[in-house]
Parts: C-alpha cells; structure tokens; sequence
C-alpha cells in the first residue's frame, strides 16, 4: 500500500494567513504524523479522507488517484473507502453502539444490514469487546470504550486506509498504554495500513513505523524509525534515539525536563 | 355556571373547524418550513439574509398587513387567485383552504426559525462521520441531520400549530366569518363578544387558553435534550 500526498492550501482567517504545503509518501503499516497542534496534521488528514480540498496538488492510493487538482479529479469522500476516527470519536448521538458499528452497513429505508454485515458487525464487536454494551448509548460508556466503537464503524467496510486523528489524546494517561496496544494488534488483525496523527511523542516511540514531522505548514523530516539506529536487534524501539531524534527536529533544548 | 345556548353549533362546530385548518397550516408550514430551514442551515448563498429576513416578516408583521398581501396574491383578482379561478375554477377566498393558508403563512416563521437553528445546532462532525461511512447527501440527512435536530423541529411545529390555532387576523381578512364554514374559534370569540353571547365568549376564551397552555408545556419537554453530547 502506498499513498502519496502532496497538496497545498492556503486558509484565511481573523487570525492570519495559514500555508499548508506538506508532500509525503508512505509505505508502513503504521505512520505517525507528529507535531505542534496548528502545524497542520488535522487538515492533512481531512485532505486525505476528502473533507478538505486542496488548492492545488494531488493524493493518491496505490496508483489510484483521489485528488489531481491538474486533471480537476476529485473523489467525494464517501466513494474514498477510508476510515478516519474523529478525536472526539464522532459517535451518533442517537444510535446505540451496534447502531454506530453498523451504520455504515445500513441505509435510512433499511435500517437493519443485511446478513453478511451483521456477521461482520457481531464479530467487530466481539473483536472490540463490546458485546456487554452493544445496546448502551454513546453517553452511557466509558472514553476507551467509545475510541473502540468508533475504531470499529470505521473498520466495517473494510477500508484501504485508517486514519485516526489523536486517538488517545482523550483518554486517562494509564488507558493510553493499553489503547497504544491495543491499536497495534488491531492493525496486524486488520492487515489495514494506520496514519495517526499526535502531538505526544510516547505514541511515537511506541507505534510509529515511519515519522512524518509537521512544523508550521510543512513537513520538517520523514524518516523510518522501523531501522537500526531506532531498533535495536530484537526489533524493539529504541527510546533514548527517538527521543533525541524529536528534541533535535522540536527545538526543544537539551538539559531541560522532557516529560517522557 | 357556564350555560351555552346551541353548544354544538356555537362551540364545537368552531372547535373542529379550528383543529382542522391548525392541522393543514402546521403540515404546510411544517413541511415548507422544514426543507427551508435545512437549505439555509446548509448552504450560503447570495442574500440569505435577506431571504431569511423576509421568512421571518410573518412573525413580526400586523396579521392585516398579511391578509392584505395574501388578498392581493389569491384574492380573485389576485396575480395567482386570478389565474386559479380562471383555469382550474378554484377559489379561494372565504373558504376554509383560504384560512389554511393565511394560518400557514403566519406560522411558517415558526417552523422555519427552529428548523434551521436546530439544524445548524447538528455538529458537522456527525455530518463528516456519515460522509466517509458511505453516506449521500439524502442519507445523511435522513439518519443523521434529521433525528439529531427533530427536537427542536417538533417544538417549531407545535409552536406553529398553536399559532394557527390562534390565527385572527388574517384568516378574518382571507377567509371571513362564515358560521360552520370559516368560522374559527377565534373568529368565533369576537364574534360571541359582539353579540353579548358571554357564555359562549367565556367558554371558547378558556378552551382556547387551556389548549395553547398544553401545547406550550409540551414544546417545553420535547426540547428537553435526552444526548449530553448531542449538540455542541
């Protein structure tokens, strides 16, 4: 699987002039866009899901073009076949948790799935262990519970891609190592390439199989952390290269307190 | 003690002749007022607010000034009551369709105002969710934008209702006060209070209060939101 990005968007707001003009590809199963929250990760990620549309530039999977502002070819994001996890989950309101896992199985005249998606719903659900609150409503369960329906809704369809925007970031600190896990094995299950983005640099050292560095607009660095000097011999993560791969490209000066 | 000469003829004919156009005015206001709501909450066009200043003239304005206008638009010298009358026969003027449609107008602003904000209320992430679950713009609009707004537009239309219920001036200007025909309740009133029927008056003034009051408490729970996050 490979996606290429390289687009270019200019916002106008009462605050200023932001340039988004970021180019990347990835190959990895795991890719964490990390950054500074206004460095442009969340649009990047809208832009591939196609909730934003570029100025200028193109996007494509596998060969398969879902933007080309040259050939004026835009594909509606409803057509994208990808899965994005909103940061505050985006769950319906209104729909229970199998409701929500469903939906996209589902139309407003045929409000139940058909066979073969209620299969694939009742095994998501058993996947995500949410059998015992399968009825509840979104407000009734807990934020780990809520980050794994959405998790799942976004997986039903099977998509090319998942995109998750800060997936932990709403969740309790000790949540977050399992969830971090968690996520990990949803992808090897799921065999579905993942682009997060985050701004916690734990979630990079623990997850990322490539790093694409937002700064103001751009990609600063896009380098693989998956090879020797960032794992060591037994594939494991090697934490103080990381680290010092990050304070060097955030500017963030030695000798003071890192909180990781 | 409340004693009414000819109750069926004085007050229930009027009741159900009330019940009957507030229902018809609350469809049509409710489903005009609906899809324009959901178009304004949607999309920005050139002089929306304009427009939407104009939907909402009906609740502002005096009701004679409306029946005036609607006089001039389906009276049968109207621009469309003319051509009604002269291709299909229809009139509309001191009928009860005509009362219809004055308490339809009146009440649009109604449906109209709490449809939109209720839709613009509906937080465009659960619009965005829809859209990359495979969702068309009808879809969404059915299984998402629809059942997260339709608290705020049941209020509108209950509003609306007991607006139309209420309507005096203008359906009095289009549609007149013809006794078992266009003859509503509030017609009704200031009619018994004319003749001295103050029975009659008393009788319809407090049917009237006790209704509207029911309807009100009713919009009040239905706004009751049951989703913490439903809207944000």
């Amino acid at each position: 699987m490979k996606i290429e990005v390289d687009i270019n968007k200019t916002f106008h707001s009462t605050s200023g002039t932001f340039v988004l003009n970021v180019d990347f590809t990835v190959e990895d199963s795991i890719t964490v866009i990390f950054g500074a929250s206004g460095s442009g990760k969340t649009l990047t990620l809208k832009a591939l899901a196609g909730l934003e549309k570029p100025d200028k530039g193109r996007i494509a999977i596998d060969g398969e073009t879902l933007f080309n502002s040259e050939q004026n070819i835009t594909v509606p994001a409803r057509l994208r076949n990808i899965g994005y996890v909103f940061q505050d989950y985006a769950l319906f309101p209104h729909l229970r948790v199998t409701e929500n896992i469903a939906f996209a199985g589902t139309s407003w005249i045929h409000k139940q799935p058909n066979k073969q998606m209620l299969g694939r719903v009742e095994e998501l659900l058993e996947i995500f262990e949410l059998n015992r609150i399968k009825n509840n409503f979104p407000w009734q369960i807990s934020g780990g519970q809520r980050q794994r329906v959405a998790i799942a809704r976004a997986l039903l369809l099977k998509p090319s891609l998942l995109l998750l925007d800060e997936p932990f970031a709403a969740l309790d600190p000790l949540l977050r190592i399992k969830t971090r896990e968690e996520l990990v094995n949803t992808q090897r299950h799921f065999e579905v390439p993942i682009i997060i983005i985050s701004h916690d640099p734990q979630d990079v050292v623990v997850l990322a199989e490539k790093l694409i560095i937002f700064k103001d607009g751009l990609v600063e660095k896009s380098i693989h952390l998956n090879v020797p000097p960032y794992r060591n011999k037994e594939g494991k993560p090697i934490r103080s290269e990381i680290r010092e791969l990050l304070m060097e490209t955030a500017g963030i000066k030695e000798g003071g307190s890192t909180p990781w | 003690m409340l004693v009414i000469d000819h109750p069926i003829e004085g007050a229930l004919i009027p009741l159900l002749l009330s019940l009957k156009v507030a229902f018809w005015a609350t469809m049509l206001a409710g489903l005009s007022g609906i899809a324009t709501g959901f178009i304004f909450s949607r999309r920005v066009f050139f002089l929306r607010e304009f427009l939407d200043a104009v939907f909402t003239l009906p609740m502002v304005l005096p009701p004679t000034v409306i029946g005036y206008y609607l006089l001039v638009l389906i009276g049968r010298q109207g621009f469309l009551g003319g051509w009604l009358d002269e291709n299909l026969g229809i009139n509309l003027v001191f009928t009860w369709q005509g009362a219809v449609i004055a308490a339809s107008v009146v009440s649009f602003p109604l449906v109209y105002k709490s449809a939109r904000s209720a839709f613009e209320g509906v937080n465009i992430q659960y619009r965005q969710a829809a859209e990359i679950l495979g969702k068309s713009e009808w879809a969404i609009f059915f299984s998402v934008s629809l059942p997260l707004a339709w608290r705020g537009i049941l209020a509108g239309c209950l509003m609306a209702f007991a607006r139309a219920l209420g309507e005096f001036g203008a359906t009095l200007m289009v549609a007149g006060s013809l006794p078992g025909r266009t003859q509503t309740v509030s017609v009704a009133i200031y009619e018994a209070v004319e003749m001295g029927k103050d029975n009659l008056a008393n009788f319809l003034v407090l049917l009237t209060s006790v209704v509207c009051l029911v309807i009100l408490i009713g919009s009040g729970q239905v706004l009751k939101s049951k989703y913490e996050s439903g809207r944000n």
